[in-house]
C-alpha cells in the first residue's frame, strides 16, 4: 500500500505541475497592454502635475507602416495621447489606467519630455521614473518650451510614433543625448549641473522649407523657429538648443549656437557640420563659405590655480574633413586650406565662449562639469570651494584653444566650374605634378 | 493557508521518515523530528501572524552596536 | 559523519567562487559605493586581504586535521562539551546565512521582475529544488557547476563587455579622496561577502588530496574578488558613486544599461536566469552544510534526512527575518560585519590557536 503510494506521489507532483507550468504568474498578454512610447511631463495648476503618455493604438501599427494610409493621404495616428493630473506622477498614472482599457507598460517608453514648468519646479519628480521596475534608466530625456504635451501630439511622419521620431532624431547625432542616468548622475554630482536637449515645435516642412533657406541648421542663425509658432499649429519638431539647470532647478536656455558650444566644451561631440564665411580674396568676387564635417573631437580641460584665481585651460583637438565650398578652392594651395581651419577652429572658440558667457553671467551655473573634472584632479582646492561651487565656476577663467586639423578633402579637390586662376584648365592641372 | 503548510510538512515527512523508520536509526529521526516540528510550528506561527521574534533581529541588538563600534573605528 | 564522495581541488574552488559571488554581485556594489564612494574596488580588495587571513587560517587547520570538517575539528580541538557548542554555533551561522540568502533572493525577484508574485513562493521553488540537489550530496552539486560556472562567466563578461559604452573611467577619480577611512569602512562591509569562504573548512574534507586546499583557497579567493572588483568598477565607470549607491540592485541596473547597436539590448531577463542558477547553487551548498553539520553535532550516520526539514525550516526563517529590501540593507551595513567577524574570523582563529597550543593535530589515517 506504502509503496503504491510512494510511486503514485512522483505524478502527484507532475499533476502539480501543470498549475504552475501553463503560465507565469503575473503575466500579461501583448493583447492586454498599452505599450507607452513617449511620455511627457508637465506642470499643472495648483501644485499638481500632468503626466501624459502617448499609447500605441496596436490596431493602427500592426498592418505595418506600408498600410498605414488607410483611405487617405494622411497617414492614420499610429497612437493616442492620454493625459492626466494627479499630486504625483503614480496618481496620475493611476488615474489613466482608468481611462484606458489595457494595462499600461512603461517598458517600452522611448523618451521624457519635460515641460518648461515642471522643470522649474525641480527635478525631483523624476523619481516615479527611476524607482519603477519598468522604467529603464536609458531612456532619453528631452527638454521643452511650453508644455512637453504638446511635443506628444505630433502627427505622424516617417515614422509613426512620436517616440520614434525622436529617438530617430537624436541617434542622427545633431545634438546631444541625455539619458535618464546621465540626468541623475549630472544633478547628484556636486560639480555638475543637468542640461538636458531642447525639443522645439516647428512649423510644417513646406513652411520651413520656405523661411529656413538662409539660415539652415548649421550657420547659428536662430531665428528660424521663431517666426512659424504663431502662423500655424506647429507640426513638426527638432532637437535643438538646450535647457540649463541649477541644481535641480530650470535656469535658463541655450540657443542652437550656445548648446553646440556646450557640447564641445564637454567633449561629447560625436559628429556634427560647421559652416564658416571665408572673406574675399584676391580673384574672388563674393564671400566664400565653406563647411567641415568632424568626427569625434576630443576636449580636455586642464584646471590650474594661479594664486586665488581659477583658470580652467580647455583644449579642443581633432579632425575634420572639407564637406562643402562654395568658393574658389584649390586644395593644392596649402594657405586656402590653412585659411578654412583657422576659420573653423575660430567658429569653435566663439561657440565655446558663447555657451561659457551664458553660463558664467546669466545662469551662475557650472554646466560643463567643470567642477567634476576639478574634483578629479585637484581633490584638496576642490573640498574648499565644493559648498559654493557654481559662485566659483562664474569667477573662474576658462581659456579656450581649439585645434582642429582639416585632413579630408573628400572624394574631390578643386570645386567645380572653370577655373578662375590664371592659367584655367591647363594651369591647375599643371600645378597638381 | 494553514492546511496547505500541513500539508507541505506532512509531505515532507512522509517523503523522509519511512526510510530512517525501516533502517531503525533512531538518533536521526529524533532530531529530523525537533528540526521538523520546529519548522512546523514557526510556520504556523508565521501563518497565523503570532508574533515571532525575528532571528536578525536578535542578532542586530548585539552586533548592532559591534558593527557600529567597528565602523567609527575604521571607517 | 563523512560523506562517501570526493571532490577535485578544481571543483572545491568553483564551488568558494558560488559560495561568495552570486549574492555579493547583486548586494555590493551599491553598499560599497555607500561607504566607499568612488574607492569602492579598493574596498574589495581590502576585504580579499581580510579573507585571505580567513582562507590562511581554514588551510593551517585543514592541514592539521586533513579529512576532517570543520564540525568534526571543533570537537576535537576544544574536547566534547565545548567543541560541540562551537560547532553548533558554526552551524547556526550556516544555516542563518541560507536563510538570508534566500531572502535575499525572493526578495529580488519581488522587486525587480515580478511584484505580483509572493515572495514566499520564491523561496519556496529554490529550495524544493536546492533539496532535491543536496540531498544528492556534493559531488553532484560540484558536477553541477561545471554547467553553470561557464554560463555566468560569461553573462558577467557579456555585461561588463556591453556596458563599456556607456561607461567612462575617470569616475574612478579622484582616488582616495577623503583618505583611507572610508575605503576601510567599505572594506568592513565587503569582508562580511568574502570571510564567507571560511565554508571551505567545512566541505573543504571532501578535496582530494588535502594539501590541494592551498590552491583551491587561492584561486576561489582570487577569482571572488577579481570578478567583484570587475563589477564594483563596472558600475561605478556607468553610474558613478552617488547614482550606484542610490541603485539597490546595482549590477542589474548594469545589465539594463546594456544596448549594443539598438538591438542587442533587455538582456537583463538573460542575467537573471543565469544569476538564479548561482544562487541556487549557493543556497543548496549551505544547505548541505547546515545538514552535514547538524549531523556531525549531533551524530548522526546520515545527513540525507534532516536535508528536507532543514529546507522547509530555512524558507521559515527567511520569511521571518527581514521586513523589507532595507532591512537587508541595513543588516548588511550594520550588523553582518560585526556578527561575520565573530564567526567567519575570531572562532576559526581561536580554534587554530588552541590546537596549536595543545598540540592537537591528526594526521595520516
Amino acid at each position: 500500500m506504502i509503496s503504491w503510494f510512494r510511486r503514485a506521489l512522483p505524478f502527484f507532483f507532475l499533476f502539480l505541475g501543470t498549475f504552475f507550468l501553463a503560465g507565469c504568474w503575473s503575466r500579461h498578454e501583448i493583447e492586454d497592454l498599452a505599450i507607452i512610447s513617449a511620455v511627457a511631463l508637465d506642470a499643472a495648476p495648483g501644485d499638481r502635475v500632468r503626466l501624459s503618455v502617448y499609447v500605441i493604438i496596436p490596431r493602427a501599427v500592426a498592418g505595418g507602416p506600408s498600410m498605414g494610409g488607410g483611405g487617405g493621404g494622411e497617414p492614420a495616428r499610429a497612437g493616442e495621447v492620454i493625459s492626466t493630473t494627479g499630486s504625483d506622477f503614480i496618481q496620475a498614472a493611476r488615474r489613466l489606467e482608468e481611462m484606458v482599457p489595457r494595462r499600461l507598460l512603461w517598458s517600452q517608453n522611448r523618451v521624457l519630455i519635460l515641460g518648461e514648468e515642471l522643470a522649474g519646479r525641480g527635478l525631483s519628480y523624476l523619481d516615479f521614473f527611476t524607482r519603477g521596475r519598468q522604467m529603464r534608466l536609458t531612456t532619453p530625456v528631452l527638454i521643452t518650451r511650453g508644455e512637453g504635451r504638446k511635443v506628444l501630439e505630433l502627427p505622424p511622419g516617417v515614422e509613426l510614433t512620436t517616440g520614434t521620431i525622436l529617438t530617430g532624431i537624436l541617434r542622427n547625432r545633431t545634438t546631444f543625448k541625455i539619458e535618464l542616468k546621465d540626468l541623475l548622475v549630472m544633478w547628484e554630482a556636486p560639480g555638475d549641473n543637468p542640461v538636458l536637449p531642447q525639443v522645439v515645435m516647428t512649423p510644417t516642412p513646406e513652411l520651413e522649407s520656405k523661411e529656413v533657406k538662409s539660415g539652415g541648421d548649421t550657420g547659428g542663425q536662430e531665428g528660424s523657429q521663431k517666426g512659424g509658432e504663431e502662423k500655424k499649429p506647429p507640426e513638426a519638431v527638432a532637437i535643438r538648443g538646450a535647457g540649463a539647470f541649477r541644481d535641480d532647478r530650470l535656469a535658463g536656455w541655450l540657443d542652437e549656437e550656445e548648446a553646440k558650444g556646450l557640447i564641445w566644451l564637454r567633449g561629447e561631440v560625436e559628429e556634427g557640420v560647421i559652416t564658416v564665411e571665408l572673406p574675399a580674396r584676391g580673384g574672388d568676387k563674393d564671400d566664400g563659405q565653406a563647411s567641415v564635417i568632424f568626427h569625434r573631437a576630443g576636449t580636455q580641460v586642464k584646471p590650474m590655480i594661479e594664486g586665488n584665481r581659477l583658470i580652467f585651460n580647455v583644449e579642443i583637438g581633432g579632425k575634420c574633413e572639407l564637406a562643402e565650398a562654395l568658393m574658389n578652392l584649390d586644395p593644392d594651395r596649402p594657405e586656402d586650406l590653412l585659411a578654412i581651419q583657422e576659420a573653423v577652429n575660430r567658429a569653435v572658440e566663439e561657440r565655446v565662449l558663447a555657451a561659457v558667457r551664458k553660463a558664467q553671467q546669466e545662469l551662475q551655473a557650472d554646466i560643463f562639469g567643470l567642477g567634476e573634472v576639478l574634483h578629479r584632479s585637484k581633490p584638496r582646492y576642490w573640498h574648499q570651494v565644493q559648498e559654493h561651487w557654481n559662485e566659483e565656476f562664474s569667477r573662474a577663467q576658462i581659456q579656450v584653444k581649439i585645434n582642429l586639423q582639416l585632413t579630408r578633402l573628400g572624394m574631390t579637390n578643386r570645386t567645380s566650374g572653370k577655373s578662375r586662376e590664371a592659367g584655367g584648365k591647363g594651369a591647375s592641372q599643371g600645378s597638381t605634378r | 493557508m494553514l492546511v496547505l503548510i500541513i500539508i507541505a510538512y506532512l509531505v515532507i515527512a512522509y517523503l523522509d521518515a519511512p526510510e530512517i523508520w525501516q533502517k531503525k536509526y533512531w538518533r536521526e529521526l529524533a532530531v529530523m523530528g525537533i528540526v521538523w516540528l520546529t519548522g512546523l510550528v514557526l510556520s504556523l506561527a508565521l501563518a497565523l501572524n503570532l508574533p515571532v521574534p525575528s532571528p536578525g533581529k536578535l542578532l542586530a541588538r548585539v552586533f548592532g552596536p559591534v558593527t557600529e563600534w567597528l565602523t567609527r573605528l575604521i571607517g | 559523519m563523512r560523506e562517501e564522495g570526493y571532490i577535485s581541488p578544481r571543483q572545491a574552488a568553483v564551488l568558494l567562487w558560488f559560495a561568495v559571488l552570486p549574492t555579493a554581485i547583486l548586494f555590493l556594489p551599491s553598499l560599497l559605493a555607500l561607504r566607499a564612494h568612488n574607492d569602492a574596488w579598493l574596498a574589495v580588495i581590502g576585504a580579499t586581504l581580510a579573507a585571505g587571513v580567513v582562507a590562511l587560517i581554514v588551510y593551517l587547520l585543514a592541514m592539521r586535521f586533513p579529512h576532517y570538517t570543520l564540525f568534526q575539528y571543533c570537537e576535537l580541538i576544544l574536547g566534547p562539551v565545548a567543541g560541540k557548542m562551537a560547532a553548533m554555533v558554526f552551524v547556526l551561522a550556516f544555516f542563518l546565512l541560507d536563510a538570508v540568502v534566500i531572502r535575499e533572493f525572493s526578495e529580488f525577484m519581488v522587486t525587480a521582475v515580478m511584484p505580483e508574485t509572493p515572495g514566499l513562493f520564491f523561496s519556496i521553488t529554490i529550495v524544493a529544488v536546492a533539496v532535491y540537489a543536496a540531498r544528492n550530496g556534493l559531488e553532484v552539486l560540484a558536477r553541477c557547476t561545471d554547467f553553470i560556472l561557464p554560463l555566468m562567466v560569461i553573462f558577467i563578461a557579456i555585461v561588463l563587455l556591453f556596458a563599456t559604452p556607456e561607461m567612462s573611467p575617470r569616475n574612478l577619480l579622484p582616488i582616495l579622496e577623503n583618505g583611507f577611512r572610508p575605503v576601510l569602512g567599505g572594506t568592513l562591509v565587503a569582508w562580511s561577502f568574502l570571510g564567507q569562504v571560511v565554508i571551505l573548512a567545512t566541505y573543504g574534507a571532501f578535496v582530494n588530496p588535502p594539501r590541494a586546499l592551498k590552491a583551491s583557497l587561492t584561486s576561489g579567493l582570487l577569482g571572488i574578488a577579481f570578478f567583484l572588483t570587475l563589477v564594483t568598477m563596472g558600475t561605478i565607470f556607468v553610474f558613478g558613486c552617488c547614482e550606484s549607491a542610490r541603485q539597490t540592485f546595482a549590477a542589474y541596473a548594469l545589465a539594463r544599461v546594456v544596448s549594443l547597436g539598438q538591438f542587442f539590448e533587455r538582456i537583463e531577463a538573460l542575467f537573471l536566469a543565469i544569476w538564479v542558477g548561482g544562487v541556487f547553487i549557493k543556497i543548496t551548498l549551505y544547505l548541505y552544510v547546515v545538514a552535514l553539520g547538524l549531523a556531525t553535532v549531533t551524530g548522526l550516520k546520515e545527513y540525507r534526512a534532516l536535508v528536507t526539514s532543514l529546507g522547509a525550516l530555512s524558507v521559515a526563517v527567511s520569511h521571518l527575518l527581514y521586513q523589507n529590501v532595507a532591512e537587508i540593507r541595513h543588516d548588511l551595513l550594520m550588523v553582518e560585519p560585526g556578527w561575520t567577524l565573530v564567526w567567519q574570523l575570531l572562532l576559526p582563529l581561536l580554534l587554530l590557536i588552541v590546537a596549536w597550543l595543545r598540540g592537537k593535530r591528526r594526521t595520516g589515517i
